[in-house]
């Protein structure tokens, strides 16, 4: 059988992620009425239509060729920008904007596997004192630049 | 006259020195970034939306489509220059301006797209003037049930114009509409999809989910490249027009800027597909038509203007109806929902110096683009050696501390990985974004017209069907849905998408 995988992946997840908010729904939410609407009417529907718009996606691939296989960016690429953001959501308050910054930025240069460790060095210093200088004491937003992790 | 009086108005308002300085501001920064490499308008917006919020509604609405206009004009720079359009309705433009470029004439390429960007600015400003207060006072007649069948119309309809497959593009839509319903229930106050995370009461957050689904997601969409070429960037030696380049252009800047203003007011119209139909308009009418695709200054005029005219125009229904026609408007309303205005006709008679305002203030930003950029070009030809490696970290910090600095929480944070991995996901499984942001913004009003709509006629759904202009509406919706399905249809979007 021929089936385009990228479509029925597709919609299996659209299928899935409305499948979650049904039964989600339906356990936390009362559905009420028409003429009352509670809180889990529109979800109810909602996530109904979802899914049968995630079956008729999945039963469209199976009508469709599969199409060529498709550039994915690197897992490091993944793993280092997520892990940033990350650790500056997790870190900025704690260890303060500036150290936040560093690391964050750090591991972002790290997504990129060409660029060699002097650079990274020279980019996330540069970029932290940069962003420092405009929101902190440009913007004046309110958020230590060395938290007390660091004694600030 | 009315109108006169609403244009004074607005005038008043953009030509204070404050919202000057947030006019010129937004252009500069909109420029700045969209000439950059690898940065969209949509990422770009995202980002810089957290700056405004600490300006009065009108003046961040000001810099906001400043960014916008702004972003456009420095993504038709990076087309002309370098052959990689800045964003995606500048692609028509690379066609002819890149080969003019080559040809040694980028300052004429980059000069007729200034004026036939002003010229069309200027006249969908009018045309915005002129339309958006008859309009807003047809929607005050409206009640739920009209207002219910026009969003669902507008969700439909900026599918069916868009590109991507509809079917995708409804599920999407669907995707939007769902993540909507986290946090509190307005009208019965209770907490859905919160899983007892107080953070969560208050829903996701709408810049939080943006910046990590256009921003983030992009980034590691350009990691997919192995290999980065920096292309040679052709420097422009002047930007003149000869008097015969002028002439040649008249034509088909006035005939962008009408193709424009209609396809940008239809929503999922907008810029790009006004900037598709008008080089191709252009091509079929034009006496020299055989320089097309070698360079023909009509080539650069005419997508230009439209794409201009499309941008501006696609506020119209922002303005008028609360409706937004593409992601960017989304964005527009999402960032007047955080000022505490609710968009709708009501805007126009509650906010009037806010809604005139913002009209006049475009053609004020149209002028300042066509009298800064064109010296400012050297800064620009500088600014697109930056490599990406030192611009992606810069762009995550970037968005990081100004997604915090909107409710100073770090929660928010989170939200863009979250929000950046699965819009990675989403492009990989081939669905468009910009539904998802649409049904995100549209979720809360659906679901409140719906609510009043089901209470008004007694829980009768039929009521929809019995009323004419909702009916209508919905009628014309199924239509849309059904006409876009044949494969006549699709074979018609299909080419018109991937003129090259």
């Amino acid at each position: 059988m021929r089936i385009n995988r990228k479509e029925f992946l597709s919609g299996t997840f659209l299928s899935l992620v409305g499948l979650f908010y049904l039964l989600y729904g339906l356990i936390t939410l009362p559905v009420g009425h028409a003429l009352a609407m509670g809180p889990g009417f529109f979800p109810l529907f909602l996530s109904g239509f979802t899914i049968v718009v995630g079956l008729a996606i999945a039963a469209q691939s199976l009508a469709t060729r599969p199409s060529g296989p498709a550039s994915i960016a690197s897992a490091r690429a993944i793993i280092f920008v997520s892990l940033s953001i990350i650790a500056f959501a997790t870190l900025m308050e704690r260890a303060g904007l500036f150290p936040g910054l560093l690391l964050a930025l750090g591991l972002a240069c790290l997504a990129d596997a060409r660029v060699p460790w002097t650079r990274i060095v020279a980019i996330s210093v540069a970029l932290s004192t940069l962003c420092t200088t405009i929101f902190r004491l440009g913007l004046k937003l309110p958020v230590a630049v060395i938290g007390p992790w660091f004694g600030g | 006259m009315e109108l006169l009086d609403q244009l004074s108005l607005g005038l008043a308002v953009a030509l204070t020195p404050q919202n000057l300085l947030y006019c010129f501001v937004g252009a500069v920064l909109g420029t700045l970034i969209g000439v950059l490499p690898g940065v969209g308008p949509l990422a770009t917006l995202a980002m810089l939306l957290p700056i405004t919020f600490g300006l009065a509604p009108a003046g961040s609405l000001i810099m906001l489509a400043g960014i916008y206009y702004g972003a456009q004009y420095g993504g038709s720079t990076t087309a002309i220059l370098i052959n990689l359009p800045g964003e995606s309705s500048a692609a028509v433009t690379t066609i002819d301006g890149f080969q003019m470029a080559r040809r040694g004439r980028a300052g004429s390429a980059l000069s007729a797209a200034a004026i036939a960007s002003f010229v069309a600015g200027t006249l969908a400003t009018i045309l915005i003037a002129v339309v958006a207060g008859p309009l807003t006072e047809l929607a005050l007649t409206f009640g739920p049930h009209e207002y219910f069948a026009l969003l669902v119309l507008g969700l439909v309809s900026s599918v069916a114009l868009a590109a991507g497959s509809m079917l995708k593009g409804v599920g999407m839509i669907c995707l939007g509409l769902l993540i909507s319903l986290h946090g509190t229930d307005l009208t019965t106050g209770a907490s859905r999809f919160t899983y007892g995370l107080p953070e969560l009461r208050d829903g996701l957050n709408f810049v939080a989910v943006s910046v990590g689904v256009f921003a983030v997601s992009e980034i590691l969409r350009n990691f997919e490249q192995t290999t980065t070429s920096q292309a040679p960037v052709i420097a422009p030696k002047g930007v003149w027009l000869s008097r015969n380049d002028f002439h040649r252009i008249v034509g088909p800047a006035l005939r962008g800027t009408a193709i424009g203003s209609v396809l940008g007011v239809l929503p999922g119209g907008g810029a790009l597909l006004s900037s598709f139909v008008a080089y191709n308009v252009e091509k079929r009418i034009s006496p020299n038509a055989a320089e097309f695709g070698n360079g023909a200054i009509e080539g650069v005029a005419a997508p230009e203007a439209a794409n201009n005219a499309g941008a501006q125009t696609s506020f119209i229904p922002m303005l008028s109806l609360g409706i937004p026609s593409n992601a960017v408007m989304a964005l527009m309303i999402g960032a007047l929902i955080m000022q505490g205005i609710v968009p709708g006709p009501e805007v126009a008679t509650r906010n009037p110096e806010l809604f005139w305002g913002l009209i006049a203030s475009m053609w004020v930003g149209n002028a300042m683009l066509v009298i800064l950029n064109l010296p400012l070009i050297g800064l620009w030809v500088k600014l697109l050696k930056i490599p990406y490696s030192v611009l992606y970290p810069a762009i995550i910090a970037f968005s990081c501390i100004g997604v915090f600095s909107i409710e100073n929480s770090t929660f928010p944070i989170y939200q863009v990985g979250v929000a950046g991995l699965i819009g990675y996901l989403l492009i990989k499984l081939e669905f468009e974004l910009a539904p998802l942001i649409l049904g995100f913004i549209l979720g809360a009003p659906l679901e409140e017209h719906l609510r009043r709509a089901l209470l008004v006629s007694g829980g009768d759904l039929t009521g929809f069907l019995h009323r004419p202009i909702s009916a209508t509406l919905l009628l014309v919706a199924a239509a849309t849905l059904a006409t876009v399905a044949l494969p006549t249809a699709s074979t018609w979007r299909g080419r018109v998408f991937r003129e090259q």
